[in-house]
């Protein structure tokens, strides 16, 4: 018979339905595919993968009353109440607990512990409650508390717990997370004792993440052979971070009332590497050194801070990459790093960037994203800048917006030989206006003579001639820095990351054209040496 | 570099309609199966592949082609992003096809060990019944109309979350 042979679902493995499941993150669509057949009833009783978020729920729920906001939690608890029992009929232990949900009375906090008392019996591994803030409830509930069990659940791999109460045994027990390598408490009550205990019953952790918890004036953390990363939002009240691990590589913290950073000993974690800070290291901000002075092994910081009114002084030996998101002017940041290779100068903090850089770089780089309004007189900064600190041989120049003005001609009246540098990157962040190209270029050449320079320019392939005008004055400006009689600029085009074509010049540029459309990259290469006239 | 050099070594896979594919051994290795049975030795000069037809068996070869093309990471991170992105519309091109070839090539990823493969078949099956009532969704998998759930059973199910079937 046809039919019977036409169910392929049925011949798959469970874990590649379950695999089709974890694709589907509304809830209704959850919902939908369990009454599908006999076979979808019962695998989707047994996925292992409970995630309950009350946001997705109202999103997904397009009922009517969707104002009714007690309506939405009573359908949610029953939906989460349904599967929870559906899946605990199965025989088979689940991965993961997801339950984000708001509480309205106080019926609900032991609807919650029964569930948690069902889950925490099938060996969960991944377990995050998370209670949401109602923000009208005419009685507040107390904090929901977490069940005592949750102290022996020896499986667990990760828990975060965000807004309610840790077991009120965790003074009395002892802590048997013997296989939790994530930990993240957001917004728990802790104390001294309790964070001892916690870290005494996590003997494999590798993350631990404490953002806006409170009651604790000291935070130490001695032992954890295996942790890598320690995360840490921290309010006024903390006085002073002990961490003693020998494998801790990373260390970021985030001062959210700007009180500044408490005191710290980390002394002896050899291998914290990364650091990064975001706030005021000190109330008075003249002294990131002194924040550093705990880091002896630091190569790689980032530093977001957010109103620089002050000068930012600050010297490393170790340091190899240095990322500062500031408002603070160049003028007033002096740094002194003999290591360093690469500096990262973000005037807009809002693209911070990824916390671990990929490229090494051999020589010393400033990568450099100056605010919008970039003036003439950024120009003279960044060449005192230049100056001032580490030989840099490379630079590069993002620029993401422009609403400033820039006057070469000014410029040029500003006797000051060009900062010699092997190479210049110019990147455009959606800026397609082919007069702040020619701006920009010919302000960084009156400013920096580079042995090469790439142009990276994503005009629409409509604007063929801003495209040839620009690599054309470029070109000509880099060739008036030298003695032209001796200096041949070779240019390379590249348009995706295989295909590059060189040139040996512009006019062979030029009198290739034709077949040849505008690349995303071009890059000019100065060559010394005596040159004969190219004909014309 | 990505580039395969010409003189790598080529594997051939036979499909259940007895037609032949001439591959390197790089995208071949794109299958956990096929890299099992090579490292084992237990792979001859043309692997017989019984229960593949040749329709599907050359979707599976360029998926695989293009995967193995396509340098992998921790290379320089200006490439992995644009090689990530291209990698991305490459796989959803490729999954613009019916129904009835997406089961083929997923029954065939799930025997071959191709997990990326079978990540993007699932993903695909699913983004064709996100939104969709459970009648349409049964049209769609073309659902045994002999294991459907009894009335009662079905009726209960709906009954208990009502929300999701408004």
């Amino acid at each position: 018979m046809e039919e019977d042979t036409m169910d392929w679902i049925s011949e798959l493995p469970e874990f590649i339905v379950h695999h089709i499941l974890s694709y589907l993150d509304s809830p209704k669509d959850l919902v939908r595919s369990s009454v599908l057949s006999k076979k979808w009833f019962a695998l989707t009783a047994s996925f292992p993968i409970l995630d309950f978020n009350f946001r997705n729920f109202v999103k997904s729920s397009t009922s009517p009353s969707e104002t009714d906001s007690d309506n939405d939690t009573r359908s949610f608890f029953k939906y989460v109440d349904y599967t929870i029992s559906r899946c605990c009929e199965q025989n088979v232990g689940i991965h993961t607990f997801n339950l984000v949900t708001p509480l309205q009375d106080s019926t609900q906090l032991d609807v919650i512990d029964r569930w948690l008392e069902l889950i925490l019996n099938k060996a969960v591994k991944v377990l995050k409650v998370d209670i949401l803030d109602v923000p009208y409830v005419p009685q507040p509930l107390p904090m929901y508390r977490m069940p005592n069990k949750l102290l022996f659940a020896s499986s667990l791999t990760s828990l975060m717990l965000c807004n309610c109460e840790l077991p009120s045994s965790i003074m009395v027990d002892v802590v048997n997370f013997k296989s939790l390598k994530m930990l993240h408490l957001d917004s728990v009550r802790l104390n001294e004792d309790a964070i001892k205990r916690l870290i005494i019953g996590c003997p494999l952790l590798e993350e631990l993440i404490v953002d806006f918890c409170y009651g604790f004036k000291r935070f130490c953390v001695y032992g954890l052979q295996h942790l890598l990363l320690v995360d840490m939002c921290f309010n006024g009240e903390l006085e002073r971070i002990d961490i003693d691990a020998p494998n801790i590589r990373y260390l970021i913290l985030a001062d959210f009332e700007g009180r500044g950073a408490p005191s710290m000993n980390m002394a002896l974690c050899n291998k914290l590497t990364t650091l990064s800070y975001t706030g005021y290291p000190s109330p008075t901000l003249n002294d990131v050194t002194d924040l550093l002075s705990n880091f002896p092994y630091l190569e790689t910081l980032f530093l977001d801070l957010p109103d620089a009114r002050n000068k930012l002084k600050l010297s490393s030996h170790s340091l190899r990459t240095f990322t500062l998101l500031t408002a603070c002017d160049l003028e007033d940041i002096d740094i002194s790093t003999p290591n360093l290779l690469l500096f990262n100068y973000k005037a807009n903090s809002h693209n911070p960037g990824p916390l671990v850089m990929n490229s090494v770089h051999s020589k010393a780089r400033m990568e450099c994203c100056p605010e919008d309004s970039i003036d003439t007189l950024w120009f003279p900064k960044l060449r005192r800048f230049l100056d001032k600190n580490i030989r840099f041989k490379e630079l590069k120049l993002c620029i993401s917006a422009f609403s400033g003005h820039i006057d070469v001609e000014l410029l040029k009246v500003i006797q000051s030989p060009p900062y010699e540098l092997d190479q210049i990157d110019l990147e455009w962040d959606s800026i397609k206006d082919l007069s702040v190209h020619v701006v920009v270029v010919d302000a960084i050449l009156w400013c920096c003579r580079p042995q090469s320079l790439t142009l990276g320019l994503n005009f629409p392939s409509t604007d063929f001639e801003d495209w040839i005008h620009i690599v054309k004055f470029t070109y000509e400006k880099l060739l008036q820095q030298e003695d032209q009689g001796r200096t041949n600029i070779q240019i390379v085009i590249s348009s995706s990351s295989k295909s590059k074509e060189h040139f040996n010049n512009l006019n062979a540029l030029l009198t290739s054209l034709p077949h040849y459309r505008q690349g995303e990259r071009v890059t000019f290469i100065k060559e010394e040496g005596v040159f004969e006239e190219q004909d014309n | 570099m990505s580039t395969s050099s010409s003189s790598s070594k080529k594997i051939v896979l036979k499909s259940a309609d007895n037609e032949t594919f001439e591959i390197d051994e790089i995208v071949a290795l794109e299958s956990q199966a096929i890299k099992n049975m090579i490292e084992d030795e237990c792979a001859d000069n043309v692997i017989p592949l019984g229960n593949i037809d040749s329709k599907t068996l050359s979707k599976i070869i360029e998926y695989c082609k293009k995967h193995a093309e396509s340098p992998k990471k921790d290379d320089n991170a200006d490439i992995d992003e644009k090689a990530v992105e291209d990698l991305k519309s490459f796989d959803a091109e490729f999954a613009k096809v019916d129904m009835p070839l997406i089961q083929d090539i997923l029954m065939a990823a799930n025997f071959l060990n191709i997990d990326n493969l079978i990540g993007l078949m699932c993903r695909t099956i699913a983004d064709r019944i996100k939104g969709k009532t459970p009648e349409e969704i049964r049209k769609i998998l073309n659902i045994n109309k002999n294991d459907l759930l009894s009335p009662e059973q079905e009726a209960k199910a709906r009954e208990e979350n009502s929300w999701a079937f408004d």
